[in-house]
Parts: C-alpha cells; sequence; structure tokens
C-alpha cells in the first residue's frame, strides 16, 4: 500500500531528523573567534538544507508533470523558482566555507517522491500537498534549530533567509489543501451495538400470551369439573 | 356458598397485553440500528474560538510581518505517535490530506491520520486534528474507540518527528451529527489545541457510515 510505505519513509524521515538534532546537540559553544568557520551545526544544516531544496525543486518538477491541478502546479514552479534561488546562495556559501554538499537529494527524499507519484489523479495532488508540508515543517525546525544553535555569521545568514521562504510554501501547502466538509470515521460497524428494547418488549409479550394460555387452559378445567 | 368468577377477563387482559408487547418488539425490532453513544462530557465549549489568532511580535527576517496570520510563528514537526496512557492506547500517526472535502483517514482503523493542512501538535496556535476510523469493515475496530472512554482530564502525548513530546489534557467530548460538525475545529489559527475525531450515533449496514462524529478537544499543559 503507498500509505504504508509513506509511513515507513515518514519514519525513516524521522530518524534522520533525530539524528540530525542530536548532531546538533553535541556541537561545542563556538567562540567569537571561532564564529567565522561553520561548526558542527551549520555544516548539518547547510547538508540538509541543500539536499531539501534538491527534493522541493524535484517535487515541483514533478507537480508540473503530473498534477491535475493548476493550483498545485503554481504551488510546483513556486517551489522550482525559490529554492533554485536559495539554493545558489547556499551553494556559494558553502564553496566559500569548503563544505562538500551532496549532488542529490537523500534516498529516503526519492524514495518519499516515487511513493507519491504513486497516486494516480486527484490522489497524487492530496499525497504531494501532504508529502510537502511534512518536508517544510522539518526544514523550518531544523532551521530553527540552525538559528538557535549554529555559529558562522554567513550560514545564519542564508537560515534567516530560509525562513520566510519555506513558512511562505507552508501557508501556500495549507491553503490548497481547501476545507475539511466532513469526517467519515467507520466503515465496519463493530463498535456499535443495538438496543435490547426490542427484544425485551417481544420476550415480555410471548411470556403474557403463554401466561394468559395457561390461565384459559387451566380455568377451563376447573370449569369441566365444576 | 358464593361462586368463583368464571368469565375470561383476565386470560383476554393477559393475552392482549402480550399481543401488545410482541407487536411492539417485533416492530421496533428492525427500526433499531447499533449505535455508539456516549455523553457529552467537559465543562468548556468543545469549539473554543479565538478570531485573533497571535501573530509574530518581531521577526528576524524582517519580512514575516507580511505572512499570513494564520501561520504559527512556532511550528513543529510532524507528529509521528499518539499515546492515550488512560486507554494504554500508542498508535502511529501519518500525514493526510483530502478526498472530496473528506478526510482521507488511514484504511487501518489502528493507524490515526493527522490533517496535514492544519496545525501540528507543538505550533504556538490552531487545531492540530488527530482522526480515525471507528472500526473498520475488514480490521475490526479501532484505537480511537478509545474516545468513547475518556474523561477530562486525562493526559494525551504527541511525539512528533523531531523527538519533542507535546503534552495535552482532555478538555471535552462531544458527540455531532456529521453535517453539523463545526468549522471551527479545523480552526489553523487560534489558541494551540489538540482536536481527536472519530464516528459515533447509528452505524447504517446499507451504507456503511455512522451518522454522527465524535470529537474529543484537548489543550496543551503548561
Amino acid at each position: 500500500m503507498p500509505r504504508a510505505r509513506l509511513a515507513r519513509l515518514t519514519l525513516a524521515t524521522t530518524l534522520l531528523t533525530l539524528a540530525v538534532s542530536g548532531l546538533a546537540g553535541l556541537a561545542p559553544a563556538a567562540s567569537a573567534s571561532a564564529a567565522a568557520t561553520p561548526d558542527s551545526a551549520d555544516r548539518t544544516w547547510m547538508i540538509a538544507a541543500h539536499q531539501g531544496n534538491l527534493a522541493e525543486i524535484a517535487a515541483g518538477r514533478s507537480a508540473l508533470q503530473r498534477s491535475p491541478s493548476g493550483e498545485v502546479r503554481r504551488i510546483g514552479q513556486m517551489f522550482i523558482t525559490d529554492h533554485s534561488r536559495l539554493d545558489s546562495q547556499l551553494t556559494a556559501v558553502a564553496q566559500q566555507l569548503a563544505v562538500t554538499l551532496p549532488s542529490a537529494p537523500s534516498p529516503a527524499q526519492r524514495e518519499e517522491l516515487a511513493v507519491v507519484e504513486s497516486h494516480p489523479g486527484s490522489a497524487y495532488d492530496s499525497a504531494w500537498l501532504a508529502a510537502q508540508t511534512v518536508a517544510h515543517r522539518a526544514t523550518l525546525v531544523a532551521t530553527q534549530q540552525e538559528l538557535s544553535t549554529g555559529t558562522a555569521p554567513s550560514v545564519l545568514a542564508l537560515a534567516r533567509a530560509t525562513t520566510p521562504v519555506v513558512q511562505k510554501h507552508l501557508i501556500e501547502l495549507q491553503n490548497a489543501a481547501g476545507s475539511v466538509r466532513s469526517v467519515k470515521g467507520g466503515t465496519g460497524g463493530q463498535a456499535a451495538t443495538a438496543s435490547s428494547a426490542p427484544v425485551l418488549l417481544s420476550t415480555v409479550g410471548a411470556l403474557l400470551i403463554l401466561a394468559a394460555g395457561v390461565l384459559g387452559v387451566i380455568r377451563r378445567r376447573r370449569g369441566a369439573v365444576a | 356458598m358464593a361462586r368463583r368468577p368464571t368469565g375470561p377477563g383476565p386470560t383476554i387482559g393477559l393475552a392482549v397485553a402480550g399481543l401488545a408487547c410482541l407487536g411492539a418488539g417485533l416492530a421496533l425490532g428492525p427500526l433499531q440500528q447499533p449505535r455508539v453513544q456516549v455523553p457529552d462530557l467537559g465543562s468548556e465549549p468543545a469549539v473554543p474560538v479565538s478570531p485573533a489568532p497571535p501573530g509574530p511580535s518581531s521577526s528576524p527576517s524582517g519580512t514575516a510581518s507580511a505572512l499570513p496570520a494564520s501561520l504559527p510563528w512556532t511550528v513543529a514537526a510532524s507528529p509521528r505517535l499518539l499515546d492515550l496512557p488512560t486507554q494504554r492506547v500508542r498508535a502511529h500517526v501519518v500525514p493526510i490530506g483530502l478526498q472530496s472535502g473528506s478526510l482521507d483517514l488511514p484504511d487501518d482503523p489502528h493507524v490515526v491520520g493527522w490533517w496535514a493542512a492544519g496545525a501540528a501538535p507543538g505550533d504556538s496556535s490552531g487545531s492540530a486534528v488527530l482522526a480515525a476510523h471507528l472500526d473498520s469493515a475488514s480490521r475490526g475496530i479501532g484505537v480511537l474507540t478509545a474516545l468513547t472512554r475518556v474523561l477530562p482530564g486525562d493526559p494525551m502525548m504527541i511525539a512528533d518527528a523531531a523527538g519533542d513530546v507535546h503534552r495535552y489534557s482532555v478538555d471535552s467530548r462531544r458527540t455531532y451529527a456529521k453535517a453539523d460538525l463545526p468549522d471551527a475545529l479545523f480552526a489553523r489559527s487560534g489558541p494551540p489545541r489538540l482536536v481527536l475525531i472519530t464516528c459515533a450515533g447509528h452505524f447504517d449496514a446499507r451504507t456503511g457510515h455512522y451518522d454522527s462524529n465524535l470529537v474529543v478537544v484537548a489543550r496543551p499543559d503548561g
């Protein structure tokens, strides 16, 4: 099931995020003299943000090719434009700081997009919007972490520039998802139980009829004896 | 010597009463539908509405003030695990969207869906909505049947993808006819809260659906 695969992937993303958070927590406190060079938190965020940019660009291209919704395609194009711009700024800073960046999204990110693309029609849009929401939240949380623990001014400036863009994307994703009109939360009926009143009434009725019959027989016999 | 009455009065009376009960029982039987019905609980309204969402008071980038107010300034990572310790329930949480305006709930009633377009547990504002099937024709009774047993004050915990745990306490439980489910339950602004939804009421075996929603609202601790 695509949903089951998506659940496994989100679990993998969770573990990755936890690992990233752990690495960030181990970063030594920076002194003012060391602030010009990237520390562990800065490097970790740059790599994660770069792969996030690449994944969002790929997701945008996927939406342009596959989505039946003009709104989703518009957001996909926005992702391509914005994340390309953010990534060109990020790669320039990485070169200055001698930080080596991966050349592609992570295997988990690529597989997650493949899962989204396995949904047909409007289900693709629903899966795409949900997956992108999860990804943008992860980026925002990682960026908040960088802003609180990072030290290199140029990386912190990148993180500050990234935040409003990703926030705007998150709002676009939320608005495109539409409004909830109903929740159809049960299909089996096993949790439901029928009222016992009709059965009780029927039983009492049958007993009364039986009692009337017995009483009638007794009365006839007594009448015959008399 | 007095003669005992031999008329048919008591016998006929019993027979008539019996026929009436039997008839009523047989007539009501087919009209009775299986149902899930629990009393509403909680002293506070299930749907507190705050028209003024808290927005960011300052922005490190200087651009956040232009953002729509619907975005919480502090956002949390996506939820992954729901824990209802008083009910001994722990369930995986997966992101879900909409299909034709309805929440696209996980087929498996042991898995809980998080409405990804709403707030997330831990966001600084808005309703974080979790929902699941009460039961499933193929997979039996689901984890959110626990909502029929929760009481005001019961704790609820949500672990998110970043490893943070968000703690809530149950405020209220309400049953709504499906057509009357308040839009405000899905508000992206207003005070932060956790909203859990499943089904309740009459189950129609012909359509395979319940006619009501059971809604539990919890507020963040601290």
